[in-house]
């Protein structure tokens, strides 16, 4: 198991490299580049910008080098102080704007991830071993509810009710009063209290389609002959589905956990949007509207490290999983 | 005469029904048997019967949506206690204190019957720690035993190791080990060498007779191999469509079987020098539609209108403890059970096949030091780090006509070799060369350099035959698009045309034209193979390859495929290479006899000269371990340890070294040749002259002079 492990991390480093690459490449597509924008800003407003004075904020923000000299230098300050550069549009560190956001991204992923979990295995086990009952229909019905409704519409209605019968702040992962606040125990709180709707609109399909999934494996691995097996030897029901069936049945489930994952980290974008979060998803999408090029990148760049962490994650929870895997 | 007190289990009428969308299906329909303490009985029949139903119901694990509808299952654990399993509730405390501890099963697929996600020793220690409050450690030391009870050479290592880590007999012997670690007082074991090797299988019915006398445990052994009942069995039952038609002691029912569906069973075991097989008509019909009257009578050569299909026999003593379900035995029945005459004539062993050196024949395929090599990558950058030698300098030569059989315990690369025939692997070195009119003729076509037009003709040319006839079937393809799919990708034939072809073909290899329009899922696994053999047929190929073609099938449907075989093979002028591990098919159907270990030929020879005078070592430990239907004919077995080597990493010298009980010091650094030893005969071994080696028992002729003395 540790070699697997040592041996996918290893694996990981070029991919890394990869991304860091293809980040940078996409920020550099578009047509002009940061000072352009701001030229043609300053234009509008009725001021008029030299030539020299665009060589000099070129030459300010490092862009008058070549594109190989800007990627060496954004990645080797990376690695070494941790620094992603200047946010042109915001003039602040790339590091302030990010991290926290980063961390609250990850932290509305990883509860609605549980969330999904949590829920979804218990149902599904009942649907699958009880199959065709009352029990089994209700979950099938609702699965089909939950996976056609909407995340903006579930996100409207839970907001509402959150509004009107717990009088909560609308909107947002904080009340007005935490937004700016250092961290403490009570700010932990009312992120807790504000977490669970977002968590909920992100989890709804993602648990409806578990339980399908889920139901679906483990029909199949309850008729399988080692089920029989540990059945005659007396070993009883319940502790015999989980030991058995259900540790078969999770498996396709979480090969799959990954693309779930980053599902989760993109589709977290829209709903925060229409909850106003703080997380990533808006911050990139004006990033990538500016052209606020160090900060875009970053993000591009964190995000998919994130993904690549999370396929990580899943390999290592297969392979725990399922013995097979590292023997390969 | 078994006592009551000596019974251990009671099955009295036993209903076992499945209720489906096409009716119910009366899988067990009124099954009386006794299961005497410390005694096996084997229940035999074709697939479909109601065997596995029976074992099951025993201990309440039948498959959704099936229950037991009627009937008692007394169990007596010790003589003065009894109970009903069939009245207690299938998830009950009671039930599941007796599965595993007082009653357990073992499965046919030890694969599929172990969890590939927890070690060996958890799923065997799980056992004991339910049903008794042992410390883990204790648990550990108990299983060890156990593995070591069942003959697995290093207990304590295999505790940890993974079931998908072990071979197929090894991981049947984890099974067992399981089964017995609680020392139950009954063993039910449902099919449990089907799935083995010939080799394999011998060893786990010694293990498994020794195990028994030594734990004073009853057998419920579930079978359809004769051979294993007579191997095994004290008693036997033999089931059809759900009902016992005739029980008694092995001797009784082997030696002189009364019933019809008994005695047609045992003619149809393939077997040398037999002609054509006297397969059973037809199949088992389909559950749902059970005849009335004699529920054999739709395929008895005996059965009379008016009678048969009337009335429903009873089960009728003849003599202590033999019984039988048929109307001719009825006091004052107007039926007889004679044999047609026909049949004695073809079973002369000098008639069906000559020992004529087939050289005189033309040559239609030669093979010339062929290597197939695999190579096993590992690590990071997926290195090669070896090969697996699957096919490792492999000579001879197939001529036109004839049959050449191919045997060896499965991993020994048989199929490897079938395959790059097919040209579905290249050769890592040596040569095949096809001559499609005999060598002589001088068009040769080596399939690793065919020109555009040889690259058409090849594959029309040599064709194959597959073991899995339904795996190799499209299941969302009819028969005329299977079978009409290889002309037309011919340009064989088209429209009209392609559909009359098709058939034909279907004329030719017995099934029915109306089938046309049908999937494969509605075919029997005997049909299926039939559609294999028609879509292989279609474009008139000179050359087939058949691997394992009857394996998956029952005794009377393999017979009945191999007689087809035969017939094909006249009409068409066919060559085939019949690859096979059973021996008693290939020797009923070859005309000559490779036998291959670890990627290489160890014996060839002509199959009489074959199996009556073994040369090598391998071969004569493999017609050892071959079963005969006569539980009289017990030939000393010759044990054959271990596994078939590492084709990655075979043993220096000869290979067989660490299994063969001739083994020398000269075999463990010397490779030896294949050599001849006669102009038709060749063997790879030093001693191959030195030896004096058993031949194959033959028995099965005397079952067929006995059968005729009762009605
Ligand atoms: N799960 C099931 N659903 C419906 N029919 C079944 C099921 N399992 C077995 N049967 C039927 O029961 C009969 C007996 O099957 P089985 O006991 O497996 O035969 P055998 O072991 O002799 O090959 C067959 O006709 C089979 O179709
Ligand atoms: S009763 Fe008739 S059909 Fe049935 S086995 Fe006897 S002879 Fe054959
Ligand atoms: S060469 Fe030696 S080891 Fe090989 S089969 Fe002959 S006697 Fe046995
Ligand atoms: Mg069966």
């Amino acid at each position: 198991m540790v070699r697997y492990i040592v041996k996918r991390l290893l694996l990981m480093v070029p991919t890394l490299v990869a991304i860091s690459i293809v980040s940078f490449t996409i920020i550099n597509l578009p047509p002009g580049d940061f000072v352009d924008r701001i030229v043609a800003q300053r234009l509008t407003a009725g001021e008029a910008v030299t030539a020299q004075e665009a060589a000099d904020l070129r030459a300010f923000y490092g862009l008058d080098r070549s594109v190989g000299e800007q990627y060496v230098v954004w990645v080797s300050n990376i690695f070494v102080r941790g620094d992603f550069g200047r946010s042109f549009r915001w003039d602040l560190p790339v590091r302030d704007l990010v991290w926290e956001r980063m961390a609250l991204t990850l932290l509305l992923s990883v509860s609605s991830l549980l969330f999904i979990w949590v829920v979804a295995i218990p149902i599904g086990i009942f649907s699958a071993v009880r199959r065709y009952s009352l029990g089994d229909y209700i979950a099938t019905f609702l699965g089909f509810v939950g996976v056609s409704i909407p995340n903006f519409l579930l996100a409207l209605v839970l907001m509402f009710i959150s509004f009107r019968y717990f009088g909560q702040s609308v909107g947002g992962l904080f009340s007005p009063q935490y937004i700016n606040a250092p961290w403490s125990l009570a700010k932990i709180l009312d992120l807790l209290g504000h977490l669970w709707i977002p968590m909920i609109v992100l989890g709804t399909a993602g648990t409806a389609s578990l339980v399908r999934t889920l139901r679906a494996n483990l029909l199949d691995e309850l008729s399988r002959p080692y089920v029989t097996t540990a059945r005659t030897k007396g070993l009883p029901e319940s502790w015999l589905i989980v030991k058995y069936p259900l540790r078969h049945a999770l498996n396709p489930f979480v090969s799959d956990l990954n693309g779930i994952f980053v599902d989760l980290v993109s589709g977290s974008t829209i709903v925060a949007v229409v909850l106003s979060l703080q997380t990533t998803g808006p911050l990139l999408l004006d990033a990538l509207r500016s052209e606020d090029m160090f900060l875009a990148g970053s993000f591009i760049m964190l995000m998919s490290m994130l993904a690549v962490v999370g396929t990580l994650f899943s390999d290592i929870l297969l392979a725990w999983l399922d013995p097979r895997i590292r023997y390969r | 005469m078994v006592t009551s007190a000596d019974t251990l289990l009671d099955i009295r009428n036993l209903h076992v029904q499945f209720p489906t969308d096409h009716g119910v299906v009366k899988a067990v329909d009124g099954v009386d048997l006794m299961i005497a303490r410390g005694r096996t009985v084997c229940v035999v029949g074709e697939s479909g019967c109601g065997k596995s139903v029976t074992a099951r119901a025993i201990l309440q694990v039948i498959d959704a949506p099936g229950r037991i509808t009627a009937g008692s299952l007394f169990f007596s654990a010790s003589p003065e206690t009894r109970v009903d399993l069939a009245a207690l509730p299938p998830r009950g405390r009671q039930l599941r204190s007796i599965r595993g501890r007082e009653i357990a099963m073992i499965y046919q697929e030890p694969m599929s019957s172990l969890s590939p996600l927890y070690t060996i020793g958890n799923q065997i220690s799980e056992a004991i720690r339910w049903h008794s409050p042992v410390s883990q450690q204790e648990a550990r030391q108990r299983t060890i035993a156990a593995l070591e009870q069942v003959g697995i050479p290093q207990p304590q290592e295999l505790f940890d190791r993974y079931p998908f880590t072990l071979s197929g007999g090894m991981r049947q012997r984890a099974m067992i080990a399981m089964a017995l670690v609680c020392s139950p007082k009954l063993l039910i074991a449902d099919e449990p060498t089907t799935a083995l090797d010939v080799t394999t299988q011998a060893n786990i019915l010694d293990l498994l007779r020794k195990l028994q006398a030594e734990l004073q445990m009853s057998l419920l052994w579930i079978t359809h191999d004769l051979g294993v009942v007579a191997e095994i069995a004290h008693e036997v039952a033999v089931m059809y469509l759900g009902k016992i038609v005739e029980q008694g002691t092995v001797e009784q029912v082997l030696h002189s079987p009364n019933h019809p569906y008994t005695r047609a069973l045992l003619r149809s075991i393939p077997r040398r020098g037999a002609g054509r097989l006297a397969a059973i008509r037809g199949n088992v019909p389909s559950p749902q539609q059970r005849p009335g009257g004699c529920l054999f009578h739709t395929r008895c050569d005996f059965a009379s209108t008016g009678l048969c299909d009337r009335v429903e026999p009873a089960m009728i003593q003849l003599e202590d403890g033999h019984s039988v379900r048929c109307l001719a035995y009825v006091p004052h029945s107007p039926l007889r059970l004679e044999q047609p005459p026909a049949e004695a004539a073809a079973t002369d062993p000098h008639l069906a096949f000559s020992d004529l050196p087939a050289e005189g024949r033309p040559v239609l395929l030669a093979v010339e030091q062929l290597k197939v090599h695999f190579p096993i990558q590992r690590g990071f950058f997926n290195r090669t780090t070896g090969h697996v030698r699957a096919v490792d300098g492999v000579s001879f030569q197939i001529y036109a006509g004839e049959t050449l059989g191919l045997v060896g315990e499965s991993g020994c690369g048989k199929t490897t070799l079938g395959h790059t025939l097919m040209r579905l692997y290249a050769p890592t070195a040596g040569e095949i060369r096809y001559y499609p009119r005999g060598k002589a003729d001088g068009d040769t076509m080596n399939p690793a350099h065919l020109n555009k037009r040889q690259r058409k003709q090849y594959p029309r040319e040599l064709r194959m035959i597959f073991q899995d006839p339904y795996g190799s079937l499209n299941p969302r393809l009819s028969i005329l698009e299977i079978i009409g799919e290889v002309l037309k990708v011919n340009n064989l034939a088209q429209g009209r045309e392609l559909e009359r072809r098709v058939r034909e073909l279907m004329a030719k290899v017995g099934l029915s034209p109306d089938y046309l329009h049908r999937y494969p899922h509605a075919f029997s696994g005997g049909q299926r193979q039939r559609i294999g053999i028609a879509r292989a047929l279609a474009p008139r190929p000179a050359l087939i390859v058949a691997d394992e073609p009857v394996s998956a099938l029952d005794v009377s449907v393999q017979a009945q495929i191999l007689n087809l075989l035969k017939e094909l093979q006249s009409e068409f002028s066919l060559t085939y290479l019949f690859i096979s591990h059973d021996l008693n098919v290939v020797s009923h159907i070859s005309d000559r006899v490779m036998v291959m270990y670890v990627g290489r030929i160890v014996e060839l020879a002509p199959t009489q000269t074959l199996f009556q005078r073994p040369q090598h070592p391998y071969t004569e430990a493999l017609l050892s371990a071959v079963l005969s239907p006569d539980p009289s004919v017990r030939p000393p077995r010759i044990q054959l340890e271990g596994g078939v080597a590492d084709p990655a990493n075979p043993p220096a010298g000869c290979a067989f070294h660490p299994r063969c009980r001739y083994a020398q010091d000269r075999c463990r650094h010397e490779t030896p040749a294949l050599r001849p030893v006669t102009s038709v005969h060749w063997v790879a071994c030093h001693f191959a002259e030195e030896l004096t080696l058993h031949p194959m028992a033959l028995a099965v002729s005397t079952l067929q002079t006995q059968e005729s003395d009762r009605p």
